[in-house]
């Protein structure tokens, strides 16, 4: 059967596909304003009359080139291309503007290889029991996930912890509008239909990132007017190749973060980048080069969402759980085929889910050829694109993505609007990763929250349900020691005094 | 406006925002008021911490990018006038119509001296009209319209 | 410089004149429907129920009308979202949405102003129900509801049950089987049907409320006790009713079509033949009950009938068990 599908899928028809899949992709996910959930979703009506492989194989190029092309313009005009490259912004941008994009496109280019390749791996070999390992996670162990993701916020907020936590909280605060997760009320609306659903998440992350852009290219009015400045330099590839391969337990880490946090239902690529840049600083020896053009800040970043494809499709194989939102529209498609996820999908389906499988190995490995090409492409097309081209495009862009969720005009107004008051926030010094996180973390800590309470309340005890299960402890102490280990390191080197401070570091026991 | 003024302003609307949100969770059954109280308590808590910090003179301090300073917030003022104006529009002369508008205008509002704007802002309006013909066409989506498309 | 001024003028003028023209073609003949594309709104995001049985539909229905059917998806607010847009949409027919019996009924009557009143949208066919059922874990004590029941009776609270959504389908199932039976159960929504599910198989809650074709697609994962239909679920055959346990609920998601209030009845007709025609399609018949759904045939007016029999049961449920 394995041979079957390593034939399904070696005609040049489904390669074609795959490398048309990986191309559009990619490009979709560079444009600021469409994201990948969205590409997939318009294009899988088109899927409807092409064969089970061609389709799948298809659209899985697609998923997997839009996570990974987010990073052009997330390094290039600090845009993060699509959610999943929002943690890219924060090492990639700085790389750019200090001359480094071609270096910082390769990092992105070789991580999201490795992290997606990494990730399919698990898909093929491990897919059944890491999904019945997800099932572990309930209601405590979302809501102790969430608590960890946010002391993520430290880590996104170098120049003022304390706005970067207001700003979270913030974050927090917007996510309760709209309709309570338990008992339904609608809550925060101002009376207003509209906002019945809440501040829907994505019109308001492509307001969060491409309008204060935009207004940063409108006010810099002494610049010259063109985008960042790009220069290609030769064996870039061999030198990240290698600086990278001096790193191995960043590009490991990373891709596990991503897959497993891919495999949860409901955390999807941009939290996978989120949290892996975080454990990235955290485990690094030299913290204070993440946010102005580290490296591993980008790999840490695309190795993870890459990997996070893979991990969001393991549940939705084998349970029909979606691990992500772009997995869920994979699953409708997967319906229309006829094929149900399940243990059939392995057995009787086996030939087309193993050819899908496979397609995602060749998809990540085109990404390689065409991540370089597209990428210099894509950068020498914006170094010569006027700011009076870029600053309307954007905008437009962002409507065009916003609206096409969900078709609701509302969606375009929440976009302008977020993206005004963002560029308020950030004048003021309120950075839009925390709010953000807060954002998305929100709803699943909320959610999270809620629901353990009622189980607490219907076992009787509390602590049983939030302290006691194996899982929410590991997630609880990892939370823990995310508060504590930027505390303690500040406060050793402040006893420490410069000598005392290298011994210190020496003895740091950190991986990289 | 200094940091100092900045980070007051701040304060105070926090302040007031987080009052609102736990004083508007009155109404609201205990389970779907329990998040949002605590945490508009906590941020309410460390709003006035800001506030306190920056009276002091410890606030936190951001440099921000600069520009010329006089036109930049004149700019500033005026992207923010046209974005509403593009935004308002859309539903008024449809998505097409506000765009080819909002990209001429929004392009001359990032005029540089010496510089082909013109050119530029023709480039910008084909890409609009390329792209919206391929989600439009091609893709089904159906984008709001107005009087025109 | 000023040449190429006129140019653009020109350009622009062109093409608003062009943009006019097209975007006037609205007013039509109503007898001539359909004459271009029909936009098919899902409530709810890819992927559900809702979902997949349009995807289905699309192909006949476009035979059948022959223009194109265009899936969107407008979720939000358990749905609330694209049923207030549809009542505010042309009444032309060319847009058309799902129809989610009890959600339209339920929202209107618990929220302050879900945008829409029951009555606002015009229902035109009902194709489809996928009955509710009630299951436990394999290695759960109890064999029968009866057995559950009765636990639920002595021990009030402690048992957790998983469903989608809270004034949804599930969630009224649940209070219906509380209401006949004096159990009190602690019901842990979900965001979902596949979080429901997932939550239960995590086991963490004790008892499962879910569509027949989540259950069916993990049949082999738990013991299905009763089920919502009034006579056996032939997928199940096994597994009794709520009525035969002795309690008198009927318990299922309804899925429809629906057009905004003052569609002429010509379009209305039109529409109606064409999905009863993929409704009564054997091979559409097959793959919607390969997949647990219940295939109907309910046209336009036994169907405003049906929901107006259900708005009635339902507000005597809600008022007798305070929710409104």
């Amino acid at each position: 059967m394995l041979l079957n599908a390593l034939t399904g899928i070696m005609d040049p028809v489904s390669l074609s596909l795959i490398i048309v899949g990986v191309a559009s992709g990619i490009i979709v996910g560079a444009l600021p304003g469409l994201t990948a959930t969205m590409a997939i979703a318009l294009l899988v009506p088109f899927t409807f009359g092409m064969s089970p492989i061609h389709g799948l194989a298809l659209l899985g190029a697609i998923y997997t080139g839009a996570i990974y092309g987010g990073s052009f313009s997330a390094i290039l005009i600090n845009t993060p291309g699509t959610p999943s490259a929002i943690a890219t912004t924060f090492d990639g941008y700085p790389m750019a503007r200090k001359g480094e994009a071609y270096r910082a496109i390769v990092t992105a280019t070789l991580s999201s290889v490795f992290g997606g390749t990494v990730g399919v791996v698990f898909l093929i070999f491990l897919a059944p029991p890491l999904a019945r390992a997800a099932l572990t996670f309930g209601p405590p162990e979302y809501f102790w996930l969430a608590a960890f993701g946010l002391t993520i916020i430290a880590a996104v907020s170098p120049r003022s912890t304390l706005k970067g936590l207001i700003g979270g909280g913030i974050g927090l605060l917007i996510s309760t509008i709209g309709i309570a997760p338990i008992e339904g009320a609608v809550r925060y609306n101002f009376g207003t239909i509209a906002l019945q659903n809440g501040v829907s998440l994505i019109p308001a992350l492509i307001g969060f990132f491409c309008i204060p852009e935009v207004f940063r290219m409108v006010e810099e009015s002494g610049t010259t007017g063109s985008v960042v400045p790009y220069k290609k330099q030769r064996k870039m590839v061999t030198r990240v190749f290698h600086a990278l391969l001096r790193k191995p337990w960043l590009m490991i880490r990373s891709s596990l973060i991503g897959t497993f946090i891919g495999i949860i239902p409901g955390a999807g690529g941009n939290i996978a980048g989120l949290v892996s840049y975080n454990e990235a600083i955290r485990t690094s020896r030299n913290k204070e080069k993440f946010g102005t053009g580290a490296m591993e800040g980008v790999a840490a970043s695309e190795t993870a969402n890459n990997a996070s494809v893979s991990g969001a499709l393991i549940p939705m194989l084998t349970l029909g759980i979606p691990g992500a939102p772009p997995a869920a529209v994979l699953f409708g498609a997967l319906l229309l085929q006829g094929m149900r996820p399940g243990m059939e999908l392995f057995t009787a389906h086996g030939s087309v889910t193993y050819a899908f499988l496979f397609s995602l190995v060749l998809a990540n490995f085109a990404m390689l050829p065409l991540g370089l090409l597209l990428g210099k492409a894509v950068s020498s097309l914006m170094q010569h694109t006027r700011v009076q081209t870029m600053a309307p495009l954007i905008i437009f862009l962002s409507m065009v993505g916003s609206y096409s969720i969900a078709n609701n005009i509302a969606d375009i107004y929440t976009m302008v609007v977020v993206g005004i008051v963002a560029h308020a926030l950030r004048k003021a010094g309120f950075m839009p990763g925390p709010i953000v996180l807060g954002l998305i973390l929100g709803p699943i800590a909320e959610l999270g929250l809620t629901q353990s309470l009622l189980m607490g309340r219907a076992a009787g005890s509390m602590t049983t349900v939030f302290f006691a299960r194996p899982l929410s402890v590991i997630l609880l102490v990892l939370t823990v020691g995310s508060i504590i280990t930027p505390m303690y390191v500040k406060w050793r080197e402040h006893r420490g005094g410069s000598g005392a401070l290298k011994a210190i570091k020496t003895l740091d026991r950190s991986e990289q | 406006m200094t940091q100092k003024t900045r980070n007051l302003t701040a304060s105070l609307l926090v302040m007031v925002g987080s009052i609102y949100w736990f004083i508007e969770s009155d109404g609201f059954r205990p389970l779907s008021r329990i998040f949002p109280r605590v945490v508009s308590a906590v941020v309410f808590i460390l709003a006035v911490i800001l506030g306190i910090l920056t009276l002091v003179g410890k606030g936190p301090t951001v440099k921000i990018a600069q520009g010329e300073a006089g036109t930049r917030h004149l700019r500033a003022g005026t992207l923010i006038i046209a974005l509403v104006i593009w935004t308002v529009l859309v539903p008024v002369i449809g998505l097409l119509s506000a765009s080819l508008i909002g990209v001429v205008g929004i392009g001359l509002l990032t005029f540089r001296a010496h510089i082909g704007t013109r050119r530029a802002i023709f480039i910008a309006v084909g890409v609009v009209v390329a792209f919206y013909v391929l989600f439009a066409l091609v893709l089904n989506v159906p984008f709001p319209r107005g009087v025109l498309i | 410089m000023r040449r190429s001024t006129t140019v653009l003028v020109l350009v622009i003028g062109i093409a608003a004149a062009a943009m006019t023209v097209h975007a006037s073609g609205k007013s039509e003949d109503p007898a001539q429907f359909p004459r271009r594309a029909i936009s098919y709104v899902i409530p709810f995001d890819p992927g559900g129920q809702s979902d997949v049985t349009a995807q289905y539909q699309k192909a006949y229905l476009e035979e059948l009308l022959g223009v194109n059917i265009v899936i969107r998806h407008q979720a939000g607010a358990g749905g609330a979202l694209a049923w207030a847009k549809l009542v505010k949409s042309e009444a032309d027919g060319y847009t058309i949405a799902g129809n989610n019996i009890p959600h339209i009924i339920i929202q209107p009557l618990v929220r302050e102003n879900a945008g829409y009143q029951t009555s606002d949208l015009k229902p035109v066919y009902l194709f489809q129900t996928t009955p509710i059922g009630i299951a436990v874990a394999n290695d759960s004590p109890f064999n029968t509801l009866e057995e559950l029941i009765s636990h639920a009776r002595s021990n009030p609270g402690t048992v957790t049950v998983s469903g989608s959504g809270t004034h949804s389908g599930h969630h009224l199932a649940v209070l219906q089987l509380q209401h006949l039976s004096g159990a009190e159960f602690t019901y842990i929504p979900a965001t979902g049907a596949a979080p429901s599910v997932t939550n239960f198989l995590g086991r963490h809650s004790q008892v499962l409320v879910a569509n027949s074709n989540d259950l069916l697609a993990h049949i082999t994962d738990m013991k299905v006790l009763a089920i919502g239909t009034e006579k056996r679920f032939a997928p199940l055959p096994d597994v009794p009713t709520f009525i035969e346990e002795g309690y008198e609920m009927t318990a299922g998601i309804d899925r429809g079509v629906a057009v905004p209030p003052d569609t002429p009845e010509s379009v209305v007709a039109r529409l109606e033949a064409a999905f009863d025609a993929v409704s009564t399609n054997p091979e559409f018949r097959r793959n919607m009950e390969n997949m647990g759904f219940v295939v109907h045939t309910v046209g336009s007016r036994e169907f405003a009938a049906y929901i107006a029999r259900k708005e009635t049961e339902i507000l005597t449920v809600l008022r007798e068990l305070g929710e409104i």
